[in-house]
C-alpha cells in the first residue's frame, strides 16, 4: 500500500514516475521484517531518492486504492488455492507453527476473511504503531561512495522519523512452550492430481544456535544440492520426481526445516517411504561418509565467491547481516567456521537436530490412490485443508 | 552511458566457435555451451528429442560415465541446462582454477556421449522427464494452457507445432536408436558455439578449447530454415476447464523473426500496451474499471517466428469477451494513432536498464557468456550485445503502429474457466583422466561499511562501481508476526 499514494503524489503518479525512470520499487514482507528497496541506473538516483523518500515517509493509504488491491489480494488467496505448492506450504506453516491464527502460523498474504476486514484506518494505525517504531536500517549496494549516499538519505529523510529511542521488537515465539509433537501424515485431498506435493519436515534451531554451521551443513548432505542424498535416492535412482531438495529457513526464534518436492501420483506412498528412510539415515541409521563431507566442504566454500556477484545478492547478503545482528566482518569469520567444522560435529549435530519422530509429512493429492497404503506405516493420518484444520 | 563488453571470438579447424570475455570481479569463470538444435529440428511423432538430451547429457559419458553433477559441485560449481523451440544450452559457473574440469567433461559428452548411454540410463531419465511435464503443466494451475497455445499458433507441418517438452506418448514410444541418430546429426563441434567469460587468460582458454575440443569430429552440416510464417488462418478460439477459480484469456499471434526491426517494435509496443501500472491496458482494465484482477504482454522473440501474448485473469463468474474486446479496442486505437513521446521513453528506459541489469553475472542463464553465445548462434556476430540496444532506441512512434498491425485477426484466443464441480476438496591428449581438483582460490568477500545516522538508524553499504547501478533499501525489524492476530 505504501506505493498507492503519498500526501504528495497519488497513486497513479507514483506508479508513472517509477516506471518512466525504469526504477524498481520493492516492498518484500518476512515473519520479521519489511523491506523496502529501489533498484535502478545511476544517473536517475537523484529523481529515484526522492520518489523512495516520499513513498517510505508520507503514505496516506487512500480509500479507493485500498479497495482495489484488496479485489486484487483476494483474488491472489483464490488463485494460491489451486496451486498445489502453495496449498502445500501454506498447510505446512499452519501445522508447524501451532495454527493458522498464529503470529508464525498465519500466511503473510492474510486470509480471506481478514482481507475483507482492513479498514484504511487499521493502515495508518500499523504504520504509527509498527513502522514507525521499528528500528530501521538503510542498506545498499552499487556504483556509490558513503558520502554521496549518505548525503541522499540525510537530504531526503526528515531527522526525527526514525528517531525513537525505544524501538519495539517482534513478538517471540515460544519454543520452550511448543515441542514438536505433531508428528504424522497430513493429507490436503486434490482429487485428479497428476502429482502429489509433499512437503516433510519440523521446526528447528534458531539462527543463532551455535550448531547453525554444523546444521545447515547436514542438510545440505541431504538436500541442499542436486547431488544431494534425496535428490540421488527419488529423481535419479527411482525416477519418482523431477527434483527432491531439502532446506532450512533460518528464524530468529525457530527456523523451518523442510525437505519438498512432488512425484508421481502412484508412487506416493513409496516416496513417502524413501522420505522417511532418508530422514532416519540422516539422524544416525546412515551418517555422513567422510567422503560426503569433504565432498559438501569443498562444494560449499568454493560456490562461496558466486553468492557475491550481482547487487542483488549483495543485498541480500546484508539483509541477512542485518536482520540476524550478525558482525560486520561475518562473511569471512563464516568462511573460517565452515573450514573448521569437523565431520563428528556435522554428524553429531545432525543426529541431535533431524528428528524422524517429529517429522511432519504434508501430502497434497489425489487421497483415494494412496491412503490405503499409507495406513500400513502406522503413523497418525489427518485429513486437513490448506490450513491445516 | 556506455556499457561496451569486450571479447575475442576463434573458429575451431573442426568448426566450434569459441568467444571469450574478461572480467575479474569474482574468482569465477562461465562456462556457456550452446547447441543449434531445439525442439524444430525434431520430427512429429518423435517429439521431446532435444530436450530429453538436456537430460541425458548430464548422466555420463565414456570418460566419465557418471554423473555430472558431483565433480562439478565438489568444486562449488553452479550447473544447469535448458532447451527452447531453436537452441539448447548447457552452463557451468565454476572457480576459474577449475575451468579446465568444465572444458574436459564437455568436450566429453559432445564427442563421446553415445559410448556411454544404454537403455537402463534412457529409461531413467525418460521417467524424470514425464515427471517434469506433470510438474511443470500437468499439475499446475493453467499449465495446459501453454502447450495448447503453441499447437494452435502454428499449425502443423510448422516446426514450432509441437511442445520442447514433448508429448507422454511420444516419450513412451521413442526407442534408444531413434534417439542416437538424433545425437549423431546436431550434436557436434560444428553446430555448436562456446562462450567463456569471467575470471580467465583469453590466450590460455583458446589453448585449452584447442586441446579438448579440438579433436572432436566435426559433423554433416545442419540446413538452417531461417524464417517460417504459421499458415495459421482467423481467429482460432479455444475454450478448456482446469482446477482453477478464475478464468483466463490467452491471446496470442504468430509475428516475425528474432533480432529484426519488427521485432525491436514488438517489443517496445507490449511494454506500452501492459508493461507496468502506467501501461494502457493495466490502467484501463486493472486499475480504472477493474474486469481484470491482472494484465501481462509480451513479445517471445524465436529465430523463425516470434509470438506476441497478452495474458488477463478475469474475476470468477464474469465473462472473458469484454476483456478480450477491450484489448482488440486497444490495439486497434494504437494502429490509428502512435504512441506518445512519453509512452516511447519509458519503454525504451526500461528496455536500457533491463540490458544493463542482465550484465551484472557472467554466468547463468542470461549472463554475459550466455548472451555472447546467443548472439553468435543467431546472429552469427557476438558482438551485436553491444548494438541491440540501438536498434531499440531507432524505433518509430509509427513503427509500433505498423508493428500493433502484426496483431490481427489470425490468432489464437484460449480461455481457461474453472471447472464446473472440480476443486480441491478445501480452500584430449589423455581423455581418460579427469583434471585434477584444485586448491580453493583466494576470495575475499566485500566487507560493508556502515555509517551511523543516529542512536537508532544504520547504513550499510558495499560499494560495486563496475556498473551503473544502484540499490537503496530500508530494513525494519518488524514484519508479518506483528500483525494483529485477531485479524491475521
Amino acid at each position: 500500500m505504501f506505493s498507492e499514494g503519498t500526501s504528495k503524489r497519488t497513486s497513479e503518479k507514483i506508479s508513472e514516475e517509477i516506471e518512466h525512470l525504469a526504477f524498481r520499487f520493492k516492498e518484500d514482507v518476512s515473519r520479521n521484517h519489511i523491506f523496502f528497496s529501489i533498484n535502478g541506473l545511476k544517473n536517475n538516483l537523484d529523481s529515484g531518492m526522492k520518489l523512495f523518500a516520499d513513498i517510505t515517509q508520507n503514505p496516506i493509504f487512500p480509500e479507493q486504492e485500498t479497495e482495489r488491491l484488496r479485489s486484487e489480494i483476494l483474488a491472489d488467496i483464490t488463485s494460491s488455492q489451486d496451486n498445489a505448492n502453495k496449498v502445500a506450504g501454506t498447510a505446512a506453516r499452519a501445522i508447524l507453527y501451532g495454527g493458522v491464527n498464529t503470529e508464525y502460523g498465519h500466511p503473510i498474504i492474510g486470509s480471506t476473511k481478514s482481507i475483507k476486514n482492513i479498514q484504511q484506518k487499521d493502515l495508518i494505525e500499523f504504520n504509527q504503531n509498527i513502522f514507525h517504531k521499528s528500528k530501521a536500517t538503510f542498506i545498499a549496494v552499487g556504483d556509490i561512495k558513503s558520502p554521496e549516499l549518505l548525503h541522499h538519505i540525510e537530504s531526503n529523510f526528515s531527522t526525527d522519523f526514525f528517531n525513537h529511542s525505544d524501538p519495539i521488537s517482534p513478538p517471540v515465539f515460544p519454543t520452550n512452550q511448543f515441542k514438536n509433537s505433531v508428528g504424522g501424515i497430513y493429507v490436503i485431498d486434490r482429487p485428479g492430481s497428476a502429482q502429489s506435493v509433499i512437503r516433510a519436515g519440523h521446526l528447528t534451531i534458531p539462527r543463532d544456535h551455535q550448531d547453525y554451521f554444523s546444521l545447515a551443513f547436514g542438510n545440505y548432505v541431504l538436500g541442499g544440492e542436486y547431488s544431494s542424498r534425496v535428490n540421488m535416492n527419488l529423481r535419479q535412482d527411482k525416477g519418482y520426481s523431477y527434483g527432491f531438495y531439502s532446506s532450512i529457513d533460518w528464524g530468529q526464534h525457530s527456523s523451518t526445516w523442510l525437505i519438498r518436492g512432488s512425484v508421481q501420483t502412484e508412487v506416493t506412498f513409496e516416496s513417502v517411504k524413501e522420505i522417511l528412510f532418508e530422514i532416519n539415515g540422516i539422524n544416525g541409521s546412515k551418517p555422513i561418509s567422510s567422503k560426503e563431507f569433504e565432498d559438501s566442504k569443498q562444494g560449499l566454500l568454493k560456490g562461496i565467491p558466486s553468492q557475491f556477484e550481482s547487487s542483488n545478492q549483495m543485498l541480500n547478503q546484508l539483509i541477512k547481516l542485518v536482520q540476524f545482528n550478525l558482525p560486520d566482518n561475518d562473511f569471512s569469520e563464516s568462511i573460517k567456521k565452515i573450514e573448521a567444522l569437523t565431520l563428528d560435529e556435522v554428524n553429531l549435530s545432525s543426529k541431535n537436530h533431524f528428528k524422524p519422530d517429529e517429522s511432519v509429512i504434508v501430502i497434497v493429492g489425489d487421497k483415494e490412490k494412496f491412503i490405503g497404503q499409507l495406513e500400513t506405516l502406522k503413523l497418525p493420518i489427518h485429513i486437513v485443508d490448506m490450513y491445516g484444520e | 552511458m556506455t556499457t561496451s563488453i569486450s571479447f575475442e571470438k576463434k573458429i575451431l579447424p573442426n568448426g566450434l566457435h569459441v568467444i571469450t570475455h574478461v572480467d575479474k570481479s569474482i574468482p569465477v569463470a562461465a562456462v556457456n555451451l550452446w547447441y543449434h538444435v531445439g525442439s524444430k529440428n525434431e520430427e512429429p511423432g518423435k517429439t521431446g528429442f532435444a530436450h530429453l538430451f538436456e537430460h541425458i547429457m548430464f548422466e555420463g559419458s565414456k570418460n566419465h560415465n557418471k554423473d555430472y553433477f558431483e565433480p562439478l559441485q565438489k568444486v562449488g560449481a553452479n550447473i544447469n541446462g535448458s532447451t527452447s523451440n531453436d537452441a539448447t544450452n548447457y552452463w557451468e559457473d565454476i572457480p576459474s582454477n577449475s575451468l579446465e574440469l568444465a572444458l574436459w567433461l564437455e568436450s566429453d559428452r559432445m564427442g563421446f556421449l553415445l559410448d556411454a548411454l544404454d537403455q537402463n540410463r534412457f529409461d531413467l531419465q525418460r521417467e524424470v522427464v514425464k515427471n517434469e511435464r506433470r510438474q511443470s503443466y500437468e499439475n499446475r494451475p493453467y499449465g495446459m494452457a501453454y502447450l495448447l497455445l503453441q499447437e494452435a499458433l502454428f499449425p502443423s507441418p510448422h516446426p514450432y507445432n509441437w511442445p520442447v517438452i514433448g508429448s507422454q506418448k511420444d516419450l513412451n514410444d521413442a526407442n534408444l536408436e531413434d534417439v542416437k541418430e538424433f545425437f549423431k546429426r546436431y550434436y557436434h563441434p560444428n553446430n555448436a558455439s562456446l562462450s567463456i567469460a569471467g575470471d580467465i587468460n583469453p590466450e590460455e582458454v583458446f589453448k585449452l578449447t584447442e586441446k579438448y575440443f579440438g579433436d572432436l569430429q566435426p559433423g554433416e552440416p545442419v540446413d538452417r530454415l531461417l524464417s517460417s510464417s504459421s499458415n495459421l488462418n482467423g481467429d482460432t478460439k479455444i475454450e478448456i476447464e482446469d482446477s482453477v477459480q478464475l478464468p483466463r484469456l490467452y491471446l496470442a499471434w504468430p509475428t516475425v523473426p528474432d533480432l529484426t526491426e519488427s521485432q525491436a517494435a514488438l517489443d517496445i509496443l507490449s511494454i506500452i500496451l501492459a508493461g507496468g501500472r502506467s501501461s494502457r491496458l493495466e490502467k484501463k482494465l486493472v486499475i480504472d474499471s477493474q474486469i481484470a484482477y491482472d494484465i501481462n504482454a509480451y513479445h517471445h522473440g524465436q529465430e523463425i517466428c516470434g509470438e506476441f501474448h497478452i495474458i488477463a485473469t478475469g474475476k470468477p463468474n464474469d465473462s472473458l469477451d469484454k476483456i478480450k474486446q477491450e484489448i482488440l479496442n486497444e490495439i486497434t486505437n494504437i494502429i490509428s494513432s502512435p504512441p506518445s513521446q512519453h509512452e516511447m521513453e519509458r519503454s525504451i528506459n526500461n528496455i536500457e536498464a533491463m540490458h544493463i541489469r542482465q550484465l551484472e553475472k557472467v554466468g547463468g542463464f542470461g549472463g554475459k557468456a550466455d548472451q555472447l553465445n546467443y548472439y553468435n548462434v543467431m546472429k552469427g556476430d557476438p558482438g551485436f550485445i553491444n548494438l541491440d540496444i540501438e536498434r531499440y532506441k531507432k524505433i518509430t512512434p509509427d513503427q509500433i503502429s505498423n508493428a500493433a498491425k502484426l496483431l490481427n485477426e489470425n490468432r489464437v484466443s484460449l480461455s481457461v474457466l474453472p471447472k464446473q464441480n472440480l476443486t480441491i476438496s478445501s480452500p584430449i591428449s589423455d581423455r581418460t583422466k579427469m583434471p585434477v581438483t584444485q586448491k580453493r582460490m583466494e576470495f575475499a568477500p566485500p566487507s560493508p561499511q556502515r555509517i551511523k545516522l543516529n542512536n537508532n538508524v544504520d547504513i550499510v553499504l558495499i560499494e560495486k562501481p563496475d556498473l551503473p547501478l544502484v540499490s537503496i533499501g530500508l530494513l525494519t525489524n518488524l514484519g508479518a508476526s506483528s500483525d494483529p492476530i485477531k485479524n491475521p
